[in-house]
């Protein structure tokens, strides 16, 4: 019967109805389109460095991240592969060894980050050979190393050119070596193409005299269990005595902060999004009201209880943004799904400035169920506070006074 | 009346025979290196020749990862040449403050290491016991305008054979920075000079370098061309 009322209200002023659902509807559209971007975005930095770079979560020796350093390395074999196999959560371990040397070729020379890596093992994390731009990869043994696109533009070198490379072994070694070029890769990251050069491990290894030995294990986690459980698990496993375990936000904090930062911005801005729905809400609310105050003084009059009309203003104004949510959410997910595909490119000084982070300029929406079922939760969370307001008025309600009028 | 034996010696002098003494107009010597860290050591050897106090070379014998590395000292300046990538180069300024072949001596203490005699002044301030010989105790101040990294020097240099058996380096602060200490006196040729010689940074616990002569020999005749770094690829 309520309902039945309460949809007849709405009929009868079907401006006024239609306003509120597509000021509600909007709202919702406007922020999980905000959210979407933003959260893609950071899933995208996520993916992009983490997952396919730095690893959700790494195993060094320990001391190695304050230090890091060759002494710090520890030992790889296969013994220790086997361990981490058995882990809940780990599907592969992936190591790699990494220094700083002295680039060398003429007259140029410039300080690089030689990461030691199993071209096929890397494979794992991303498909290579869509970042080679030039070249090919290179096996396990070969005198082969690969250019990030940065360093290979400063020593304006190409496939096929040699360059050297001089710097402190293991152990007080000197290291010296002279390599061919056999690949050129863009990393999708200003950072890494600017300072990164990849050697087989095996051929690092003979470099530094450093025989089996690796600074970082990056593992390659099982997506459906959380970074924090695989952590967990490690930690039970691995001696802390000799072994540390690191998580992708211990590793690297700016991007965190950079996102949690951003994000703060973000909520911001819907959050004064929210507060101009939550007036266009409580407008129109107020208006059913007052409007109808005569009205509902003649209901309580002639004995209708004023729980039941309560009840009866609280499903209008829900059946009112529920619509408006539903509306908002089917519309805004053909767009979101396609900037999911079809992600945004950023042009300009925005681009620019996701650069110098060491991010993509591009960002592909992120298309999660949680983002318009929290938002619409929110708006109907307050359009149920702004029921407050009605419910007042007529428990206030003299039928009297409100018929006078 | 003579004093044939107990002659008074002014500390300049004493510091310039001793150096003198350890010098030599040329020389050439095979030393044993090994480098001391907490958690691991290192040896290597050498075989240097030198002329007077401004040309040096030192090869690299082992270990077989550096062999022919060769290290040439002109003067001021320092080349290395690296035999895996074929190649000599003449370190910056900027390196050579950093560790020679990975010991405790800088590349600029190498070159440096001249001056003792000429950019000091000496002044002896006692006589003590050092490894059970007599020695003096000579303090080496630096001269207004020379251009040396020490703040002050404290060389103790003995009675009978001139060897610098212990050095102290200080720094402008006064702090005691490096210390060498020289035993196991031997003889090469007709001279006694300490064959075991350790180079310790104070200030960095469990480090040192030890240099070992196995082989010190004076005043033979040395080409001129094994000091160009046209020579170091061709050094044996």
């Amino acid at each position: 019967m309520i309902l039945k009322l309460a949809w007849r209200n709405l009929w009868r002023n079907k401006k006024r109805s239609l306003i509120t659902i597509s000021s509600v509807s909007i709202a919702v559209f406007l922020a999980v389109f905000m959210r979407s971007m933003q959260l893609g975005m950071y899933d995208h930095m996520i993916k992009n460095v983490v997952g396919k770079y730095t690893g959700y979560v790494q195993v060094h020796a320990k001391h190695f991240w304050d230090e890091q350093n060759l002494d710090n390395s520890l030992v790889f074999n296969q013994g220790l592969a086997d361990t981490l196999k058995s882990i809940q959560g780990v599907v592969h371990s992936i190591p790699r060894l990494q220094t700083f040397s002295l680039a060398s070729s003429n007259e140029l020379s410039k300080g690089v980050f030689i990461q030691g890596v199993i071209f096929e093992k890397e494979q794992l994390l991303v498909d290579w050979n869509k970042r080679i731009i030039k070249g090919k990869g290179f096996s396990n043994q070969s005198n082969d190393i690969i250019l990030a696109k940065g360093i290979a533009h400063y020593f304006k070198k190409t496939v096929g050119d040699t360059l050297v490379f001089i710097g402190q072994g293991y152990h007080g070694m000197s290291a010296a070596g002279k390599y061919n070029i056999c690949g050129i890769v863009d990393m999708k990251n200003p950072k890494i193409n600017d300072l990164n050069v990849f050697m087989p491990l095996k051929t690092v290894q003979e470099y530094l005299s450093a025989p089996n030995r690796i600074t970082n294990l990056i593992i390659d986690k099982d997506s459906n269990i959380s970074t924090e459980r695989v952590i967990q698990n490690l930690q039970q496993v691995l001696d802390d005595n000799v072994y540390e375990v690191m998580g992708w936000k211990k590793m690297l904090p700016e991007l965190e902060q950079t996102i949690l930062a951003d994000s703060v911005g973000g909520l911001l801005m819907v959050f004064i999004l929210y507060m101009i729905i939550t007036f266009g809400i409580f407008g129109t609310v107020l208006m059913m009201t007052q409007e109808r105050i005569y009205e509902l003084g003649v209901m309580v009059s002639i004995g209708m209880k004023k729980l039941k009309l309560i009840w009866m203003l609280m499903v209008e104004t829900m059946i009112l943004t529920l619509t408006g949510i539903i509306t908002g959410a089917v519309l805004v997910a053909p767009f979101v799904f396609y900037f999911h595909a079809n992600p945004i490119n950023l042009a300009g000084d925005q681009a620019q400035v996701m650069e110098e982070f060491g991010f993509e300029s591009t960002v592909p929406l992120l298309t999660d169920i949680n983002i318009p079922f929290t938002h619409g939760l929110i708006i109907l969370f307050v359009s149920l506070l702004i029921t407050l307001y009605p419910t007042i008025t007529i428990l206030k309600l003299n039928p009297v006074k409100a018929m006078k009028q | 009346m003579s004093w044939p034996q107990i002659k008074a010696q002014t500390a300049t002098e004493i510091v310039d025979k001793s150096d003198k003494i350890a010098r030599g107009t040329t020389s050439y010597a095979e030393v044993k290196i090994r480098v001391v860290r907490p958690k691991w050591s290192k040896d290597m050897n050498l075989k240097i020749w030198s002329k007077g106090t401004d040309y040096s070379v030192s090869l690299v014998t082992s270990p077989a990862k550096e062999k022919g590395s060769v290290f040439l000292k002109r003067k001021t300046e320092v080349w290395n040449y690296i035999p895996s990538i074929e190649r000599t180069i003449k370190l910056p300024p900027s390196m050579m403050m950093q560790n020679w072949m990975g010991t405790d001596m800088t590349n600029d203490d190498l070159v440096k290491q001249s001056s003792i005699v000429v950019d000091y002044t000496h002044t002896i301030i006692g006589t003590e016991k050092v490894i059970g010989l007599d020695c003096w105790k000579l303090e080496l101040t630096p001269k207004e305008d020379a251009a040396v990294v020490w703040g002050k020097i404290i060389m103790w240099i003995d009675k009978t054979n001139y060897m610098q058996l212990k050095i102290e380096f200080y720094d402008e602060d006064a702090f005691l920075v490096n210390k060498l200490i020289a035993y196991h006196p031997k003889k090469f040729g007709n001279r006694t000079l300490p064959s075991k010689i350790e180079y310790i940074p104070v200030d960095k616990k469990g480090q040192k370098t030890v240099i070992e002569y196995l082989v010190w020999k004076f005043d033979l005749s040395i080409p001129d061309t094994y000091f160009t770094s046209n020579y170091m690829k061709r050094l044996r």
